[in-house]
């Protein structure tokens, strides 16, 4: 029985100190949002920027993204489209071939062959990489609309400033009025952003590079090797190596790119199970390595060690708790006043999310404040299901010696 | 002569302190007596008598018949002349109670010189009776529910013409009503003093009459779960607490820290399916009584030995009260407290303990529950039918009364609880071991129902324990503890409850104001 308890207060303690953890990063996302909401951007040098965009089979919208692209607010002659075609079977080569004719001289679509592509992403950036010249590299995902002066905007943040290792900008999503999942995907997104983006880079000067909307120095990826192809998040992995050589990854919220979200479970279980594997991926390739460990990009290590195991578990033996207190005549002796220390919780989850929808223009409405009531005991518990599994899969692929296999999210 | 005039002396120069340093001036009450005991028991009957009175806000002075002073019973607005031995008042008392005004009640015999005068009732002596098998009270007010009690033993009762008075209680000795306590103006006479059994439960309630104290009818029984140790069988333990839970029954459970076997303690903290036990009980109704720290001395077991007398010579286990006090109930508080469980009185093991020990409890603890040990020189104990407070051995005592189960005698349980209708504000209770069979428990909680009983809950009362550094405290249910040195888990746990629920709501607080802040500036988009 003290096992029990043991278990159960373990849980209390973890879910504790993380809820506590997301209200501080959201005072500090709040004074992010504060500090750059009336920000001037200055530019007076264009550096040469290569933007990568990984494709395949994008044909639904490849088109869009290349055009969004071609018609950013940078001078045409300071940076180059890179598109690379890994191994589509769809009429996205067909697409991409008119496109590179429309956009001569300003566009390439590298064609990787079965000997260096249908790798996944990382092995797609890495090869387009060869391929570029500028000095400041750019990615977007294939099915982004950038914003006209998002890459202005990052390119003058990291010229500022030459501690930076690369700059992120923020997405919203397009199909968010879609159906229920879009919505809470639409909140989940703004919130994570200002709070774990925002928040984290005022307190840490650290960020996490979100896959697309992202520029990053070319000598940072020459030096380490560009990305790493076993990672199954390669941009979180990459986020872990550029922090610990010493650079900083700084948020712009105002770069924005608008993007793709999954419109049912099913794509949505598939793509959020490779975050968590990639997470995973990354707390095992360095929580047991000493070198990271004198580092300051550790803490991220850890951060993600606490996420996925300890407060996984410990959502898992809370809500078990629960259940069998109900179902059975196992019970925790531990007493208190813990229902109002869950109501707490409660209200600051709902406040946290509200803070950040309210940072954004026609967000902060009724529905969505409803949405968030709601959200606490779906999505949410969706999140839990899908961490398990990922970590699930994740030792499994292990202990089988599998190679991950690089699911790429289906397009609408 | 002098010792006569210095105890009349102190008498009066301590109730004239008295009346100097206390807000409200309390009835005064003397009790004079022939002997302390009854010719071959142990029992000190005026204690007990003295104790009795304990029930009532009265200050009360006792003084022998060959210590007392002409003039004496003046400064007392009661007079209780106990006699025990069957010795003739002295001619002294007997001219001063004459003249006296207050409230005058013989108790026991030798009062038929005093009883034949018309002072007192001109009552005729009929001789003693030894054939009383039946006591009946209350029936001129319960006509037809004339109660029955067996009177126990085959004493004499004297035996008096009642014509001129007012009879309250009488013996029947199945031909012949001999009254047993009678009244007539200020004249009380109770013919017989036993302190047990039915006829002590009515002179306890007729005393209500005899000080015209008409207290609330409010009869309340306590349930204990008894010798709870750390080698109790968990299980039955928790299914007893379940079920009195279930059934919204407040119950105490005495509890023993320690368990020493074979020459070693063991410590309940090492137990902590036990500890948690407890402390799952003790958030769900149940009030913690220590019993003891060990429950044995020497090379007893616990739970069978005693620990603050020594049976077998009988004497105190230590020549020095305090000090062995001191060491085991400080250990005892202590081994509860750092595992979170706060107990509210005492009762010591077999309810044996003398004076000295008593004196220790009254300084630390609020409330003892139990009988009351009632000789300083021999284990003979006394229970009560009602509460007793701010008696020179206790601040206030919880008395049982009612027994316990030990094999198939639930009826002996039954019985007393009948006994107890007699008492207008009766309190009491039973024990009950978690070896015994829960079906007696519940047989027995139903009989209470029954009678309309209310369930005894002692942390609503305001109870404290003080000990050194360790302070634990009840009100209304509430129970507090203060210990400097605190650093169990489960205290810090309360503590980090308390510390999270502080910081979350600050938080909360501060994100309420964030958010109208936000929502009032312009919204910029970025």
């Amino acid at each position: 029985m003290i096992f029990y308890d043991r278990f159960f207060l373990f849980s209390l303690y973890s879910i504790w100190i993380m809820l506590f953890y997301g209200g501080i990063l959201t005072f500090f996302g709040y004074k992010y949002y504060l500090e750059v909401r009336r920000k001037k951007f200055k530019i007076d040098q264009f550096p040469f920027v290569s933007i990568l965009v990984p494709a395949h089979n994008e044909e639904k919208v490849i088109e869009e993204t290349v055009r969004s692209i071609m018609e950013l607010n940078y001078p045409i002659d300071r940076f180059e489209l890179i598109v690379i075609d890994d191994l589509s079977m769809d009429n996205t080569s067909f697409i991409l071939g008119k496109l590179e004719d429309e956009f001569a001289g300003r566009m390439k679509v590298v064609r990787t062959n079965k000997e260096n592509g249908g790798r996944g992403k990382a092995n797609a950036l890495n090869v387009g990489l060869k391929h570029a010249v500028g000095e400041l590299i750019a990615v977007y995902d294939a099915d982004n609309r950038p914003d006209k002066r998002a890459l202005m905007y990052l390119v003058a943040e990291i010229n500022k400033d030459d501690t930076l290792g690369a700059v992120i900008g923020k997405f919203r999503t397009i199909n968010k009025n879609k159906n229920l999942l879009t919505r809470f995907i639409n909140i989940e997104g703004l919130s994570f952003q200002w709070m774990a983006q925002g928040g984290r880079w005022r307190i840490f000067n650290l960020c996490t590079i979100p896959g697309t909307n992202f520029l990053v120095r070319r000598c940072i990826l020459d030096k380490i090797g560009g990305w790493d192809e076993k990672a199954i998040a390669e941009d979180t992995e990459i986020s872990i190596r550029i922090y610990s050589m010493g650079f900083k990854i700084k948020f712009v919220p105002q770069a924005v790119t608008y993007e793709q979200e999954p419109e049912n479970l099913r794509v949505w279980f598939k793509q959020r199970k490779r975050w968590v594997k990639g997470n995973i991926y990354v707390v095992y390739k360095y929580l047991l390595s000493k070198d990271m460990r004198k580092n300051r990009a550790y803490a991220d290590v850890l951060y993600f060690f606490l996420v996925y195991v300890i407060f996984l578990a410990a959502i898992f033996i809370s809500d078990l708790v629960f259940i069998l207190g109900i179902l059975t005549d196992i019970k925790v002796y531990t007493t208190g006043n813990l229902l109002l220390i869950w109501f707490l919780a409660y209200i600051m989850f709902v406040l946290e999310v509200s803070i950040s929808l309210s940072l954004e223009k026609e967000e902060f409405t009724f529905n969505n404040i409803m949405l968030i009531f709601l959200m606490y005991f779906t999505y949410c518990k969706l999140w839990g299901i899908v961490s398990a599994q990922g970590l699930y899969s994740f030792i499994k692929d292990r202990v089988l010696n599998r190679e991950h296999k690089w699911y790429k999210t289906e397009r609408f | 002569m002098l010792k006569k005039i210095l105890i009349s002396l102190i008498i009066i120069l301590s109730f004239m302190m008295g009346r100097a340093f206390a807000d409200k001036v309390k009835d005064k009450v003397l009790i004079v007596y022939d002997v302390r005991h009854k010719f071959g028991y142990d029992n000190d009957e005026v204690l007990t008598f003295k104790l009795a009175l304990g029930h009532f806000d009265l200050d009360v002075y006792e003084v022998s018949e060959r210590d007392y002073s002409l003039g004496l019973v003046n400064r007392f607005d009661y007079v209780f002349v106990m006699g025990l031995d069957d010795e003739k008042v002295s001619e002294r008392l007997k001219e001063d109670l004459i003249r006296y005004k207050g409230i005058v009640t013989f108790i026991g015999s030798g009062f038929e010189d005093v009883l034949s005068l018309d002072e007192f009732g001109n009552f005729k002596f009929l001789g003693k009776n030894f054939n009383a098998v039946e006591v009946i009270y209350k029936n001129s007010m319960l006509p037809f529910s004339r109660s029955k009690y067996g009177i126990g033993d085959r004493n004499s009762v004297d035996f008096y013409d009642v014509r001129n008075g007012q009879v309250i209680a009488y013996f029947n000795d199945g031909k012949r009503e001999i009254p047993y306590i009678f009244n007539y103006n200020n004249i009380w006479v109770v013919t017989r003093y036993d302190s047990e059994g039915p006829v002590f439960y009515i002179l306890c309630d007729v005393l209500h009459e005899i000080l015209k104290i008409p207290h609330r009818e409010e009869k309340k029984v306590f349930v204990r779960i008894e010798d709870v140790h750390a080698r109790v069988d968990i299980k039955r333990l928790r299914r007893i607490g379940d079920y009195l839970k279930s059934e919204g029954i407040p119950y105490m459970i005495a509890l023993i820290p320690a368990y020493k076997e074979n020459g070693r303690i063991y410590k309940m903290s090492d137990n902590r399916e036990f500890v948690e036990t407890i402390r799952y009980l003790q958030s769900n109704g149940a009030s913690i009584v220590l019993h003891g720290y060990t429950h044995q001395i020497r090379d007893e077991r616990t739970g069978e030995g005693y620990e603050f007398w020594d049976i077998k010579n009988n004497r105190p286990p230590s020549d020095d009260m305090e000090k062995y006090m001191q060491d085991r109930i400080y250990s005892a508080v202590l081994e509860c407290v750092k595992n979170g469980i706060y107990p509210l009185a005492f009762e010591a093991p077999h309810y044996a303990i003398n004076k000295e020990g008593y004196d220790f409890l009254k300084k630390h603890f609020s409330t003892y529950v139990g009988h009351i040990q009632t000789s300083n020189y021999s284990f003979c104990t006394t229970a009560y039918p009602f509460k007793i407070q701010n008696i020179e051995f206790i601040n206030r005592l919880i008395p049982e009364n009612l027994g316990y189960v030990y094999s198939d005698n639930i009826n002996d349980i039954f019985k007393n609880l009948d006994r107890a209708s007699i008492v207008r504000d009766y309190y009491g209770g039973f024990y009950f071991h978690t070896f015994m069979d829960i079906n007696y428990l519940k047989k027995i909680v139903k009989k209470i129902e029954d009678k309309g009983f209310e369930f005894y809950d002692l942390k609503m009362e305001d109870n404290y324990v003080n000990i050194k550094d360790i302070t634990i405290q009840s009100k209304g249910g509430n129970v507090e503890c203060n210990y400097r040195k605190i650093n169990s888990f489960y205290f810090s746990f309360n503590h980090i409850q308390k510390a999270v629920s502080i910081i979350f709501l600050s938080l909360s607080l501060g994100m309420v104001v964030i958010l109208i802040h936000s929502i009032t500036i312009r919204r910029e988009n970025v």
